[in-house]
């Protein structure tokens, strides 16, 4: 895993979306891209911050790492 | 203007996060088209929002909240998935069905030899 980590590019970071503030019709149409059903507006908000969070992992944010200046 | 940007390697993630899922599916599509039943398409609308789903899913019931998931579809998966870890003894679990998770807590993963 360690070497596999030095040889990922290093990419922009696309901030997490407003979510939070989101239009319950917003927030469908986000999940719906994901194939998720409408739901409980609180439950999009967080699925839709689960599913952020999954798919944008930074390596270097666990342990030993060596941030490039 | 532009906020300052954040970078770093990005973890990959599983271009399929479910294989099962999307195998027992497909399996139980083409079983219904063969037969001429109306059912392959329920089972083609479900694996359509399925391989849209980014995250692993732990069990059928889990997957509810996909669109064109019904009750029905929900426990062939889960019924499935039970039959799938007997076969497979308890060490094949769960990560086989859901690739490595991050952050889980141990789902019951016990399955009968």
């Amino acid at each position: 895993d360690c070497h596999k980590r030095n040889q990922l590019p290093i990419v922009p970071i696309t901030p997490i979306p407003a979510y939070s503030i989101m239009e319950t019709p917003a927030l469908k149409k986000e999940l719906k891209r994901f194939g998720v059903r409408p739901l409980p507006k609180r439950q999009m908000v967080l699925k839709l911050k689960e599913i952020f969070q999954y798919t944008h992992q930074i390596m270097s944010s666990d342990s030993e790492d060596e941030i490039p200046a | 203007m532009a906020a300052p940007q954040r970078l770093g390697r990005k973890k990959p993630v599983p271009s399929c996060p479910n294989p099962l899922f999307v195998q027992w599916l497909t399996e139980w599509r083409d079983e219904a088209a063969e037969k001429g039943k109306k059912t392959q398409f329920v089972y083609q609308r479900a694996l359509g929002s399925l391989r849209r789903y980014p995250l692993p899913l732990r069990s059928g019931r889990e997957a509810a909240i996909l669109q064109h998931f019904g009750d029905g579809i929900c426990r062939r998966l889960d019924e499935r998935l039970e039959r799938h870890r007997a076969e497979q003894g308890a060490d094949a679990g769960f990560e086989a069905v859901a690739g490595a998770s991050p952050s889980r807590v141990g789902q019951e993963s016990d399955a009968p030899s």
